[in-house]
């Protein structure tokens, strides 16, 4: 289990991710129940206040909440929040990253702009 | 006492080992019904046992008392225990050589050989083991300066040799003053006694003033 | 007769300084190690270490300082003593000779000296780890370094000490018999809190389960945090020569550690928040991570990795 977590980014940080991607793609439900940070802890090789990191940060951003005895729970409009979140650092990051990488590449807009939409043909994409 | 608890464990082992080596010697001349042979030589000689074990297994026992310092236990009862078990074995042996010195009586010709320890002869030699044993504590606390080590253990192997000459000159049948009674009432003997009595505490009381500050060689 | 409160009770260590001969080893160290936590001690061979650990624990002197737990003095008191357990790496050496120990006797003196010793736990972890019942009439002096390794973590486990210190646990362990002792350490920590002190060599692997580090260098703690606000100040810069040195010197960064590769130069840099977006930005500038062994290496490595 321990291969899971990579060294690029902070481990907090990827266990927020991994629940972020469960809420995302539907695996917890409405108002369904997340892993503990005991749960993390053991699963991932992990101090639980690592793992405790991680959902903290989801519960100040709104996308979990805590039930009292029994354990931390999909906030409602969660997944709508994540989805924005997402496409939010979707622009900033990897827009710009592929921006950065084409520039050194010496493409144009023009250029950049026809591959895009080459590739999103070829994908199938709407 | 958790102190007590730990070092008993070894304690008996040494005791045990220690007792069953005096058994086998006593078992063996009873056996053999032969005064001069090795099972009736180590009877016979066995003061001279009483004299070294008790100092080399102190010296071995700091490895253990290292041991007990890891799991947190309190220095000065350490030494507390050690110095008492240690003095319960030296008596014990002290009584193992009285009954295989009356066992040699016991097999033929056996008189003629036997060591002749009296009351006043065991008193000296606990007197001079004890010293030894006092030494021994110190010498296991000295760290580093070799020529600090060198002189106790000189000065301990003396003590040792010394109670067995105190011994043999001043009152066994071997001695020059022949059949003088070890006692109150002869002044070597009283002489002798005092000043192993003196370098005991000498030694016992630098021996715990270093222990307070005794730390596990790693 | 318990008046220190495990739960709260900070271990602390302050102005502690100690010198075997001329050698300073622990030059008026400072450390305060908070309750229910685990922590790594790392540091190079010789910074000092054991000795901190031993002065921590009572059992070796120090030249000036305090060590409290809970407020008291820990030297030869038995009231925070009994609380504290420091499980030290075996070596042929403990206790060999005459009163050679065995096993079975270390873990009678286990039994004998902590409060809270688990006997059915100790039997449990010592099958865990595969140490039969029959390997435990052996001396200690005799077992291999992996037995030795896996004695130590069941005494520590086992001890249900409020304060448990690991000198390098790992020692002579296979990847999976540590990757097992990860497991029982978290494992145990999540049931009971503990306070756990790991000195270890092994550090990328261990990381993970650290909460707060404690750096050790040449006798002074220069570091003691947690592990990923620590991991997380730190980046690998890279970029041409001149480029890369523009960018640090604007930004206001020094190199830890520098590698030149032709004209390319790579650096391991400490910096905050704005200075690694000012840089990430920068052109021609990349800003890789680092994991705490990296870290380490730039902080204690004084540059003898790259000699």
């Amino acid at each position: 289990m321990n291969g899971i977590l990579n060294d690029q980014t902070l481990i907090y940080e990827q266990i927020a991710q991994l629940i972020e991607d469960g809420i995302l793609n539907g695996e917890y439900g409405e108002d369904g129940q997340v892993p503990s940070t005991n749960e993390l802890a053991h699963v991932f090789g992990i101090n639980p206040a690592t793992a405790a990191k991680g959902i903290n940060r989801l519960v100040e951003e709104g996308l979990l909440y805590k039930k009292r005895g029994i354990g931390m729970f999909v906030a409602d409009g969660a997944e709508k929040a994540l989805r924005k979140k997402r496409r939010e650092a979707f622009v900033s990051e990897e827009i710009k990253k592929i921006l950065r990488e084409a520039k050194k590449l010496g493409l144009t807009k023009e250029e950049l702009l026809t591959l895009l939409a080459k590739q999103a043909d070829e994908e199938g994409m709407q | 006492m958790k102190e007590l608890r730990f070092f008993s464990v070894f304690w008996l082992h040494q005791a045990a080992a220690m007792l069953s080596f005096a058994a086998v010697v006593g078992i063996g001349l009873l056996v053999t019904r032969n005064p001069v042979n090795l099972f009736g030589i180590y009877a016979r000689m066995f003061p001279v046992f009483v004299l070294i074990f008790p100092a080399v297994l102190t010296l071995s026992g700091r490895s253990v008392r290292d041991v007990a310092l890891t799991f947190g236990a309190k220095r000065m009862k350490c030494y507390a225990v050690r110095e008492l078990l240690g003095t319960m074995l030296l008596v014990l042996l002290l009584a193992a050589a009285a009954v295989l010195d009356k066992l040699l009586l016991l097999v033929p010709d056996g008189g003629e050989h036997t060591f002749g320890l009296t009351a006043g002869g065991a008193v000296l030699i606990f007197m001079f083991a004890f010293a030894a044993q006092q030494t021994a504590f110190l010498l296991e606390q000295v760290k580093g300066g070799k020529a600090r080590g060198i002189l106790l253990g000189v000065l301990m192997a003396a003590l040792m040799g010394g109670g067995m000459m105190a011994y043999l000159l001043i009152g066994s049948r071997f001695g020059q003053s022949k059949n003088i009674e070890m006692g109150i009432g002869n002044p070597f003997w009283v002489g002798a006694v005092l000043l192993a009595a003196v370098a005991a505490a000498v030694m016992a009381a630098a021996a715990a003033f270093a222990e307070r500050k005794a730390v596990v060689s790693v | 007769m318990n008046t220190i409160d495990t739960k709260n009770a900070v271990l602390c260590a302050a102005g502690v300084s100690k010198s075997y001969g001329k050698q300073e080893v622990l030059k008026k160290l400072d450390l305060n190690i908070q309750p229910g936590c685990i922590y790594g001690l790392i540091g190079r061979n010789g910074a000092g270490k054991t000795t901190l650990l031993g002065i921590l624990t009572g059992q070796n002197t120090k030249d000036s300082g305090e060590v409290r737990y809970g407020g008291e003095t820990v030297w030869e008191n038995r009231n925070a003593l009994q609380h504290i357990c420091f499980s030290r790496e075996l070596t042929p050496n403990t206790a060999s000779g005459q009163n050679a120990l065995r096993v079975k006797d270390y873990l009678r003196a286990a039994e004998i000296f902590y409060p809270k010793w688990d006997k059915a736990y100790a039997e449990q972890l010592l099958e865990k780890f595969g140490l039969p019942k029959a390997d435990r009439k052996k001396a200690i002096a005799k077992l291999s370094k992996g037995q030795m390794s896996m004695v130590t973590i069941t005494i520590a486990l086992a001890s249900g000490a409020p304060v448990t210190i690991l000198d390098e646990p790992v020692a002579g362990l296979d990847v999976v018999a540590r990757e097992l002792f990860y497991r029982l350490l978290l494992d145990d920590y999540t049931k009971t809190n503990r306070t756990f002190i790991i000195s270890t060599h092994i550090i990328e692997e261990a990381a993970k389960v650290f909460e707060r580090v404690v750096i050790l260098d040449e006798g002074r703690i220069v570091k003691d945090e947690p592990t990923e606000e620590l991991v997380g100040r730190f980046a690998y810069l890279s970029g041409a020569n001149e480029a890369l040195d523009a960018a640090m010197a604007a930004a206001g960064v020094t190199a830890l550690e520098t590698q030149l590769l032709g004209r390319h130069k790579m650096v391991a840099v400490e910096l905050s928040g704005a200075q690694r977006a000012q840089l990430a930005a920068a052109d021609g500038i990349s800003v890789e991570p680092m994991n705490l062994q990296n870290v380490f290496v730039a902080l204690c490595g004084h540059g003898d990795a790259q000699r």
